[in-house]
């Protein structure tokens, strides 16, 4: 049995799977070979097989193959799951920026004399949360670097 | 003489292809011994992968360096994530495919423009001089240009479509997303590059 399909459905399907009629839907196929004599639908059918030799090429052009070493890719996993770093801050993630920018305007901040032994207890109790460095602390590093993704701002320090 | 030589061609030809000397089963044997640690293997996977997952992210991120990054992250978390893979619920390709798409797709800075489209058009051509090279060449700079507008979303799903031959359900799957959305999609993304061809003044 074939699915009648619309003209506008017709021309949605061109325009998503292209000109080819071997990539339509199986279950519409006949139905839009039925509309090809329609002026619009040969139209775009025609745009859509020039679109899809320009993007066949554009997808399968070559690419040289990375220098990447593979056989040292285990060994590098199993010392933190990093891959070799652009710069080192690169993976720092915004909490441990945020706890660095925290710590350091705690220490830098005027206080009395009195308070100043008191400074490393408040840095230490401070609730800021940094995944980074708890991570690291409980071992979870491995963890975290699947998951950690840098922001654009993190990446403009590469 | 002859019938010697003749005869295991006759008998190469008649005997059907083992199923493990299908490409796709020799990946899923080396992954079953990634599974078990074999780094050897590891290294032939990881050559058989490299190129295909290069080439998609580069599509999809339109960024070389970029891609090569998350080339070597894929494969290392299929090292280190070897256990995971499951041979019932789809191929070593597809699973390797889907880990590159994730990681394309999760590098917001791939957003940015690499040539603005009006720049595609000023850059002088490097063909020897033959018209149709040059043509060629500015085709090319102008697709590459157009490209660089569309989402990497976008980029990923005509890569897989057009470059992998990936159908809709497939490409669904890797992206994580509905048969219908993967359609939307493809359609709009079409739609854009042709406007973006053809529209020489398009502004960036």
């Amino acid at each position: 049995m074939t699915t009648k399909v619309s003209l506008e459905r017709a021309l949605a399907i061109i325009a998503a799977h292209g000109g080819d009629a071997a990539r339509w839907p199986d279950a519409e196929r006949i139905g839009v070979l039925a509309l090809a004599g329609d002026a619009a639908v040969s139209k775009a059918v025609a745009e859509a097989q020039a679109l899809d030799m320009l993007l066949a090429g554009w997808a399968r052009r070559d690419v040289l193959v990375a220098d990447i070493d593979t056989a040292a890719l285990p060994m590098q996993s199993q010392q933190g799951l990093r891959h070799p770093l652009r710069h080192p801050l690169r993976w720092i993630s915004g909490g441990a920026l945020a706890a660095a920018v925290v710590a350091g305007l705690l220490t830098l901040s005027p206080m009395p004399a009195g308070n100043k032994a008191a400074a490393p207890a408040i840095i230490a109790n401070s609730s800021v949360s940094s995944a980074t460095v708890k991570g690291e602390a409980a071992g979870h590093d491995a963890a975290f670097a699947y998951v950690f993704t840098p922001t654009m701002d993190e990446d403009e320090f590469t | 003489m002859l019938r010697r030589v003749m005869l295991p061609v006759m008998t190469l030809a008649l005997v059907p292809v083992p199923a493990s000397d299908r490409p796709q089963d020799n990946l899923a044997g080396l992954m079953l011994r990634v599974q078990n640690g074999d780094a050897l293997a590891f290294a032939q996977l990881a050559g058989a992968l490299q190129a295909p997952g290069l080439r998609l992210a580069d599509r999809t991120l339109n960024d070389r360096a970029a891609a090569e990054d998350v080339v070597q992250v894929a494969l290392t978390r299929m090292w280190t994530m070897a256990a995971r893979f499951d041979p019932g619920r789809g191929s070593v390709q597809g699973w390797f495919r889907r880990i590159v798409v994730n990681l394309c797709l999760d590098r917001r800075r791939a957003m940015r423009l690499v040539t603005p489209l009006d720049d595609a058009m000023h850059i002088a051509s490097d063909a020897p001089d033959p018209l149709a090279n040059a043509l060629a060449n500015d085709q090319r700079r102008r697709l590459d240009a157009a490209m660089a507008r569309l989402l990497p979303r976008q980029r990923a799903a005509l890569a897989l479509f057009h470059g992998d031959g990936l159908s809709m359900a497939e490409i669904a799957v890797t992206l994580e997303t509905t048969p219908k959305a993967v359609e939307g999609l493809l359609g709009r993304a079409r739609i854009e590059l042709r406007n973006l061809l053809g529209n020489p003044e398009t502004e960036t």
